[in-house]
């Protein structure tokens, strides 16, 4: 299979509005992305315009703030795939095909129960919730993160464990939680699943307070994927970092401002893995 | 024109330099910028915020790249004085399309277009009428003179209670075109030892600056505007920012030279040693507070100097080299002696301060 063959499902509804990075960075690696809005998946919409999702390889949910972040971020938007696609989405993660979540997106998948997903594909309650930021804010603010994750997570398998990436994040509910007597089970089964993608530090490295993290998440947790590595949701936005240019300290160095970013390495991660898979 | 009462200063003026970083209207606006998403789209090239990673120093424009295909940027600034305005409306209307140029200038943008948004008290009021009359002649002579089309505008009037009418505040908003998003540049200082320029000419203009209106001066002369001088140092600046000669640029407005200067030290998280006796005759106070327009300050990549030397044909002086932690300021006495950190406070907890 070809990078071009690779096809990108970059979903969205009213209110979602990082489609066009997201289908931009899936792009600018070679990729075939299509922005379809959920009324074509769930073939709501004129024949022409309908669409399967088990025609896609990879599906991507993008930032924003779907149907007004009304009831939960992310809450509309998840109960709407869930009542309407359900088996389909269910189906597309069992037969480890790619999800990405970013911020509202990341929202949604725990919204659906994709993550964390510790017994099944697809949880039937969520068992987490992003909650509001510590600070009551919505936080636009750039984020280091530290990869933590060993290796299963497609979307990070080019990323060397350990290394530090500079990802922007822009949320006001952003806060990680499990119901308080599931915590520790929970945090320990994220650890035991290696489900832990990223976590905020600071600048030395460290894992980090306000405003490095920029929301108090649990064990300063920014990003995580299911037990099989090919969902993954974070609340910082790789996208808009795919170019160097758009970091926002590039001004300070003789680095290429139009060489790769720090994004780039989670949508290379991911075109490369379906390639291979072929 | 009023005789000008120069007000006391304290001996040391460092602390009317943090005092003035500290003005609600200098003071970093990270509070509501953060607030917003600035990046969405990701194509936010150049930031509200600028410097060193988690420093958050000032920006004079924001740039966008609107086009997948093409280097080509936006640039976006502001630019108002309400108390040049209400001092004198015509300079003020002037001023606030210099401002706006200005900024755009330096992050690399040349002046496209420009729109407006003009508050003011009852018109009714014959004196309010004629604020407004003058200051939008000053707005678009200069608009006339820099060739830049005002195609749209807003106008509130009647801001105005018992207590009295709002300060005239004629906001410019203007659009630059960025050539290559590639060579734009920040405000936050970028490398020790290359040397900072004062660039355009500092006049006694002492009226409704932020020096006279923190300290109680009176009087004075409000600052003129020359369209062409603006004109002209605009274009020497770009012809360096093509040729990638500049480091670091910050115009300089509110609270005047020192001001600017520790913001881009603020952003940079680095020093200055300066020594503005090339500065010529003024009193120290001036050179340092003074606002005067078409002004930047500029850090020179210090192995390209001679190159900005030869090409730079408009007034410019040098007044010191980026270094240290410490922003240092002599006019053959220390002025100002002072850590960066120390400024970055001063301007950065205001606002969290005053908003909660």
């Amino acid at each position: 299979m070809r990078a071009n063959d690779v096809k990108v499902c970059v979903l969205r509804i009213e209110g979602t509005n990082c489609e066009e990075e997201t289908a931009a960075a899936f792009y600018n690696m070679g990729a075939s992305p299509e922005k379809v809005h959920l009324k074509q998946l769930i073939h709501s919409c004129p024949e022409e315009m309908r669409r399967n999702l088990e025609d896609y390889d990879i599906l991507a949910l993008p930032g924003g703030f779907s149907a007004g972040d009304y009831v939960r971020a992310g809450a509309i938007f998840a109960a709407r795939i869930k009542s309407a696609l359900s088996k389909q989405v269910d189906e597309f993660v069992s037969a480890h095909k790619p999800v990405i979540g970013i911020c509202n997106g990341f929202q949604i998948l725990v919204e659906l129960g994709l993550l964390p997903a510790f017994e099944a594909a697809m949880s039937r309650e969520p068992q987490a919730a992003l909650y509001t930021n510590d600070s009551a804010r919505f936080e636009c603010i750039p984020t280091l993160l530290r990869h933590e994750n060993s290796g299963n997570c497609i979307f990070t398998s080019s990323l060397p464990k350990g290394e530090v990436v500079m990802f922007p994040s822009a949320h006001a509910e952003g806060k990680l939680m499990f119901e308080t007597h599931e915590e520790r089970r929970y945090l320990d089964l994220l650890e035991k699943n290696h489900q832990v993608v990223f976590r905020y530090v600071d600048p030395e490295g460290r894992y980090a307070g306000y405003p490095w993290s920029p929301n108090g998440s649990i064990s300063s947790i920014a990003g995580l994927c299911n037990p099989a590595g090919n969902v993954m949701g974070l609340m910082p936005h790789p996208e808009r970092v795919f170019h160097r240019y758009t970091h926002p300290d590039w001004t300070r160095d003789s680095r290429d401002p139009s060489g790769d970013g720090d994004g780039k390495v989670i949508f290379q991660s991911a075109v490369d893995h379906v390639v291979k898979k072929g | 024109m009023m005789d000008e009462e120069f007000p006391p200063l304290p001996r040391d003026l460092t602390e009317v330099l943090t005092k003035l970083l500290s003005n609600p209207n200098v003071a970093s606006k990270e509070w509501v910028v953060r607030y917003y998403d600035h990046e969405v789209r990701g194509n936010t090239v150049i930031k509200p915020l600028q410097g060193k990673l988690g420093m958050r120093g000032p920006g004079d424009a924001t740039v966008i790249k609107p086009l997948e295909g093409s280097f080509r940027g936006l640039a976006i600034a502001v630019g108002v004085n309400p108390w040049f305005t209400a001092l004198d409306p015509y300079k003020g209307g002037q001023a606030s399309v210099d401002e706006a140029c200005r900024n755009l200038t330096a992050v690399g943008g040349i002046p496209h277009s420009l729109t407006d948004c003009l508050n003011f008290g009852n018109p009714e009021k014959p004196e309010r009428l004629g604020e407004f009359r003058e200051a939008v002649k000053g707005i678009g002579d200069m608009a006339s003179a820099l060739n830049l089309a005002i195609p749209s505008g807003n106008v509130s009037f009647y801001n105005e209670t018992s207590m009295g009418a709002c300060l005239p505040t004629a906001t410019v908003l203007g659009l630059g075109i960025v050539p290559d998003i590639r060579k734009c540049v920040t405000t936050d200082l970028k490398e020790e030892g290359n040397p900072i320029y004062v660039v355009g000419e500092t006049r006694h203009e002492m009226a409704g600056s932020l020096l006279f209106r923190e300290f109680a001066g009176k009087g004075g002369m409000v600052p003129g505007v020359s369209p062409e001088a603006l004109k002209a140092s605009m274009d020497h600046l770009q012809g360096c920012f093509e040729r990638s000669l500049i480091r670091a640029c910050h115009d300089i407005s509110d609270g005047g030279l020192a001001v600017a200067l520790a913001e881009m030290c603020i952003g940079g998280d680095l020093g200055v040693n300066a020594d503005i006796v090339a500065m010529g005759k003024l009193p120290s106070a001036a050179k340092l507070f003074s606002e005067s327009h078409s002004r930047w300050l500029v850090e020179v990549d210090r192995k390209r100097e001679d190159e900005w030397l030869q090409r730079m044909k408009v007034p410019n002086v040098k007044i010191g080299l980026v270094g240290g932690k410490m922003l240092v300021i002599e006019d053959k006495d220390v002025l100002v002696d002072v850590e960066v950190g120390q400024l970055r406070k001063a301007w950065s907890e205001p606002l969290w301060k005053l908003l909660g």
